[in-house]
């Protein structure tokens, strides 16, 4: 059966590189699924869980913001690859490295934006806006996932 | 000839000097370990987002419903350049920060010094650039020693809103691109504004996953895809208004942090090449002074025995 090739990319690492038979993405008008063989596409995400489907087993990323480009790809028949996702997150980790020492630094982090933000200028403000939103994710994701089974 | 007592304390001397280059350097290496991984780390991001801007940039010709897309691929409003330098905030780097000062100097030559501002990353080219004549507009020397993309975003604001002042036609980077340990080239590239016209010496070697994109393999053709030349025709969600400007600004943006990444490993690895030389130098004169050293006490020792040896003659 046809594969997808995920990428998960961020400016600072590579998170993720894989086969996969299926990726749902938090896109800006929604969630969408993407099967082998979708139409080349380019879109914008916001923060949420990316979930890869692979071998019935599901592997679950936070994201925060990014961009997702779909392309067809069949430079690589050998492997029957069809499409290739690439993932170009501003901030992507598995949730299985998100610990409970990390959520428990995020929510610390968050208490804190928050009370700096009461006297934050208008540059900074942006900045805490998404520091805050990236330690919110963190702890939503985590918590969602906590009670599944996931590779 | 120098007595004994003043070669020895110069031997001291040169062998404390010694002993700090070598410090030195091994904290440089470790740097550079770091700052490489992580640059090699981030060139992936950098490959992909420049292959995705690649990929699209046609878009904004072919399509006549391209909102927004004017102002974000065309040339700016204004004729003035913005130029951004990044150099290192502390010396003893061989080099590194000259070389980069001088490809910006002669960029400011060729445009024009009324027609060009300047902002500048890192203290050392600060006061190096204010000599040039063009005005420095801004300066930035405060960042953390491992910068992440979130250290780096009120810059990228900054150059933003310079650019949206319409002031500028477009804005170029100056920076090191980390090569190996002992070749780094001095970079020059327009992150913002018109980038057709790319003068960047590194973008002939850009890894092929760029190119490969862009050129569709023959066995896509025979397969039936269609292409619009070269390209392949995307959908773009919301709509191309909504996410191209967000993206262009991410991406220019991303590109400045990549570049802040390659520049800190190129410096930490002329720093730790222009210490490892200092350590060789210190050693080699280290040498040199011991063999004088010895010579005079040789040459003073002699000269005691002869007087000594005359005495007794004079005496007997």
């Amino acid at each position: 059966m046809a594969k997808i090739l995920l990428k998960i990319i961020t400016p600072e690492k590579k998170v993720f590189e894989e086969l996969v038979d299926s990726v749902t993405l938090p896109t800006q008008d929604g969630e969408i699924t993407v099967l082998p063989g979708h139409i080349p596409l380019i879109s914008a995400l916001t923060s949420g869980d990316i979930v890869a489907r692979a071998d019935s087993h599901e592997i679950p990323f936070a994201v925060v913001g990014g961009f997702i480009e779909v392309d067809r790809n069949s430079l690589d028949e050998a492997r029957d690859i069809e499409t290739t996702v690439s993932i170009l997150a501003d901030f992507a980790e598995h949730v299985g490295d998100i610990s409970d020492t990390v959520i428990a630094e995020a929510e610390k982090r968050a208490a804190e934006i928050r009370a700096m933000k009461e006297h934050a200028t208008d540059v900074d403000f942006e900045h805490f806006e998404a520091e805050l939103e990236r330690s919110l994710t963190r702890v939503k994701i985590a918590d969602k996932w906590r009670k599944k089974k996931y590779k | 000839m120098p007595s004994g007592k003043e070669i020895k304390s110069r031997i001291k001397s040169i062998k404390n000097t010694g002993k700090i280059t070598k410090a030195m350097e091994l904290v440089s290496a470790a740097k550079m370990r770091k700052a490489v991984a992580r640059t090699f780390l981030a060139r992936e991001y950098a490959t992909a987002a420049e292959a995705l801007l690649k990929k699209i940039s046609h878009l904004g010709s072919l399509s006549s419903a391209g909102e927004g897309w004017g102002e974000v691929f065309a040339k700016g409003k204004g004729d003035k350049l913005l130029l951004i330098v990044i150099t290192s905030n502390k010396g003893l780097c061989g080099g590194y920060n000259t070389q980069v000062l001088k490809l910006a100097a002669e960029r400011i030559k060729q445009y024009g010094r009324e027609r060009t501002d300047i902002v500048s990353i890192g203290s050392k080219g600060k006061i190096a650039l204010a000599r040039l004549g063009s005005s420095l507009i801004a300066s930035f020397t405060e960042l953390p020693e491992m910068p992440t993309s979130r250290d780096v975003a009120p810059i990228a604001n900054y150059i933003d809103k310079q650019y949206a002042s319409g002031e500028y036609a477009k804005v170029e980077l100056f920076y090191t691109h980390y090569v190996s340990a002992l070749t780094q080239t001095p970079t020059h590239k327009v992150i913002v504004g018109d980038t057709s016209s790319q003068p960047s010496p590194a973008e002939g070697k850009e890894p092929d996953a760029t190119r490969s994109a862009a050129t569709p393999s023959p066995s896509q053709e025979r397969a039936g895809v269609r292409f619009s030349e070269t390209q392949t025709d995307y959908i773009i969600e919301p709509s191309q208004g909504a996410i191209l400007p967000n993206l262009l600004r991410h991406l220019s943006k991303q590109r400045f942090y990549h570049a802040l990444l390659e520049s800190l490993a190129s410096e930490h690895s002329a720093r730790m090449v222009a210490m490892k030389n200092a350590k060789e130098s210190a050693e080699e004169m280290i040498d040199e002074l011991g063999l004088a050293y010895n010579k005079a006490r040789q040459a003073s020792i002699t000269q005691e025995i002869s007087e000594i040896s005359a005495g007794m003659a004079a005496v007997s």
